[in-house]
């Protein structure tokens, strides 16, 4: 069941922990709320993935996912008032301004906003849903689909985050899962594939070939 | 202070208190060295492959968890003077010993930190300055600094002291001001009250207050004869220090004098008359004017109360603790400071009230509350709401989808607005969240008994949690308000 704009707000004033809904901080409802949805903004953080050095990614390379963030990853922190400039086919990780906490009623899926597609850009490649239980910010995985730079400023409603009423409460919600990766994440978080047990455990040696066999 | 130390009554809920408050800077200092550590090692393997050595950086780590080793050999001891259980005097020696040595070689290890790669100030840091000073914007940089205090210097200052043989001087007129930051405090906007206090000094030095207020000769008649030897510029140097004080806590209040205070409970021993004959006025003098001013501005400090106390108690412990001649010099110099200080702490509350700073005042406290509670629920907290929930949910009540008008929709969901809170809301809040639970976190992190292990990265998560949320906080705090002027201007 989609969360209408009036059942969003209901959820974000609810009383009850266990049904309330944080999105914080909400700068202009008017400017925010669509029937379904809620307008979410860009933040001052960017990761973009460097290519000059790598081949291809091959997670069991390096299971550091932080050490990867260093070799692969250049970080940029802007001032509110400066801009970061997306390129044709360039693809980088933001992050939403805003802070969730969802309740273990509901789930979330972030898309873009028809203004900003139209010029190209996508602010997910894969990943938009977000799961009953999250709290953080939620990722954003910036590509520019067009010919154009597109210009990115913190503050601009880049997306809109709708929810989903869940037939019944989950019984393991994020903030409980198992291996629950960026609960509570509050700047953007690279990839951390490398510590889903099965790319971190060893690979199975390969055979081997008999050809340079002494 | 105005109990001496050898009449001092001994009050256990103080005396722990105190340990407590030691206990947990100490933890926090560590943690956030090594994870700085641990950064730079992870930074060169990835850059350099493991070819690259690092053997400095492991060195580092090594060294300060060998200490943390021989410190938690006393693991068990700590879970219980946490938890009230009585120990006997040999052991709660053991204990603050081996407490000294974890916090000395922290600080040791600290001081090594001369050249990390891909460090620099935090942009949040420049955020928070930019709320409070915004009026009085004087340009200045944030660089990060191996010893564990902060201070501010001017490149032209600097150029008048260096000794060229050239007869070309470098000319530098945009240079600006410099703000020097602890490495280890770069994660922790709780510590970053020091920066406002350097900030002081530059608006100081660019509005010429402390000149002002000082006449020499006043200065020079009430200082004493050893220290007017010593340090000629003695008088001026309190006074300007007194001045950045007082500016510091004209803009954030009371939570402006605990990262000094709690650095100097953290310390073994009382850092002594050099430091304070160089132009510090003696911490307890601080801490007796700042509260005064901050009375006349009408806000309240009991929030702080119980650190403001645990700091009387460990000043006068460790006053105890020095050589007679030693305590006598440092009482010499905090009865000076005070006789020059105290008849001019008037004029210059009068001329930092004059600077068109936004004032803290008692409501900030009272709205820092609110968000304290907040970030015990471990959201950001940059921002409230003007308008109260009742309130709102009985427009949303009333509202009725095919009768409401846009606009009567719209004015319902105006009262989901937010407006972004000062920095230094950000902070009170901050510090109020850390008084009120890192003794709970103390007693998860320490155990106690046989099979239950202290384990260090309890206290650890919970700092990094902390500032990733305080952070967070200044930044959106920041952005929301380039926002509202944006959609003002549109």
């Amino acid at each position: 069941m989609l969360l209408s704009d009036i059942d969003i707000a209901r959820r974000l004033v609810d009383p009850d922990p266990q049904r309330r809904l944080v999105v914080t901080p909400i700068i202009s409802a008017k400017e925010q709320f669509g029937p379904s949805s809620l307008d979410v903004r860009l933040s001052t953080d960017f990761q973009r993935l460097e290519n000059m050095n790598r081949s291809h990614i091959d997670l069991n390379e390096r299971p550091a996912a932080e050490e990867k963030v260093y070799q692969e990853g250049k970080r940029i922190i802007l001032a509110a008032n400066e801009s970061f400039f997306l390129h044709p086919d360039e693809f980088v990780l933001a992050s939403t301004l805003e802070f969730f906490r969802l309740p273990d009623d509901l789930a979330g899926r972030i898309e873009g906003r028809s203004s900003w597609g139209r010029n190209g850009l996508l602010v997910h490649a894969t990943a938009g849903f977000v799961d009953p239980g999250f709290a953080g910010v939620l990722t954003f995985e910036l590509s520019n689909a067009g010919r154009l730079p597109i210009k990115l400023t913190p503050g601009l409603r880049i997306g809109q985050v709708c929810f989903f009423k869940m037939l019944s409460r989950c019984l393991v919600p994020y903030y409980a899962k198992h291996g629950a990766k960026y609960f509570e994440a509050t700047t953007v978080e690279a990839s951390k594939a490398a510590y889903d047990p099965e790319v971190s455990a060893p690979a199975i040696s390969a055979p081997k070939d008999t050809n340079n066999a002494p | 202070m105005s109990v001496t130390p050898e009449v001092r009554p001994v009050d256990p809920a103080l005396e722990r208190r105190r340990f407590l408050y030691v206990l947990s800077e100490a933890l926090e200092k560590f943690s956030r060295l090594r994870r700085i550590l641990k950064r730079q090692q992870v930074f060169i393997r990835a850059e350099h492959g493991e070819e690259m050595s690092v053997t400095a950086v492991d060195e580092l780590i090594d060294y300060l968890e060998e200490h943390c080793e021989m410190f938690l050999g006393n693991s068990d001891r700590v879970a219980h003077l946490l938890r009230g259980k009585q120990l006997n005097e040999a052991e709660i020696k053991a204990v603050h010993r081996s407490l000294g040595i974890l916090t000395v070689h922290t600080l040791q290890v600290h001081e090594l930190l001369l050249l990390l790669p891909r460090e620099a100030a935090r942009p949040q840091a420049s955020f928070l300055l930019k709320d409070c000073f915004g009026s009085k914007d004087l340009k200045a940089s944030i660089v990060l600094t191996n010893l564990f205090s902060a201070y501010e210097y001017r490149f032209e200052d600097i150029l008048e002291k260096v000794n060229v043989e050239q007869e070309e001087r470098l000319t530098l007129t945009q240079g600006g001001n410099v703000l020097c930051q602890a490495f280890g405090d770069k994660d922790n906007p709780l510590a970053w009250a020091v920066l406002a206090h350097e900030y002081g000094h530059v608006l100081d030095d660019h509005d010429q207050i402390s000149k002002k207020i000082l006449q020499p000769d006043r200065a020079a008649g009430q200082t004493d004869e050893s220290t007017r030897e010593a340090e000629p510029d003695w008088g001026a140097a309190v006074v300007a220090e007194t001045v950045a004080d007082f500016i510091a806590a004209h803009v954030l209040g009371p939570a402006s004098l605990m990262p000094i205070l709690f650095v100097e409970m953290m310390y073994p021993k009382l850092r002594g008359v050099s430091r304070t004959s160089a132009g510090h006025p003696p911490t307890p003098v601080r801490v007796r004017l700042v509260s005064g001013y901050l009375r006349e501005l009408g806000v309240s400090t009991s929030d702080f109360d119980p650190v403001l106390e645990a700091y009387e108690l460990d000043y006068a412990r460790k006053l105890q603790d020095l050589g007679k001649v030693e305590r006598a010099r440092l009482e010499g110099i905090e009865t000076g400071a005070e006789k020059l200080l105290s008849p001019l702490a008037k004029a210059i509350a009068l001329s930092v009230g004059t600077l068109g700073l936004r004032r803290f005042e008692d409501q900030n406290i009272g709205r820092a509350r609110a968000l304290q509670e907040t970030l015990a629920s471990r959201q950001p907290i940059s921002s409230c709401r003007s308008r109260g929930e009742g309130e709102i949910s009985a427009g949303l009540s009333a509202l009725k989808a095919g009768e409401a008008t846009p606009s009567q929709v719209y004015e319902v969901l105006a009262g989901l607005d937010e407006v972004p809170v000062p920095g230094s809301e950000i902070l009170t809040a901050g510090w109020l969240y850390r008084l009120s639970s890192f003794e709970d976190v103390l007693m998860k992190t320490f155990l106690g008994g046989a099979e239950r292990k202290t384990d260090l990265e309890v206290y650890s998560n919970y700092a990094e949690k902390t500032d990733g949320l305080l952070l967070k906080s200044l930044e959106l705090a920041d952005v929301h308000a380039e926002v509202l002027r944006r959609l003002k201007l549109a």
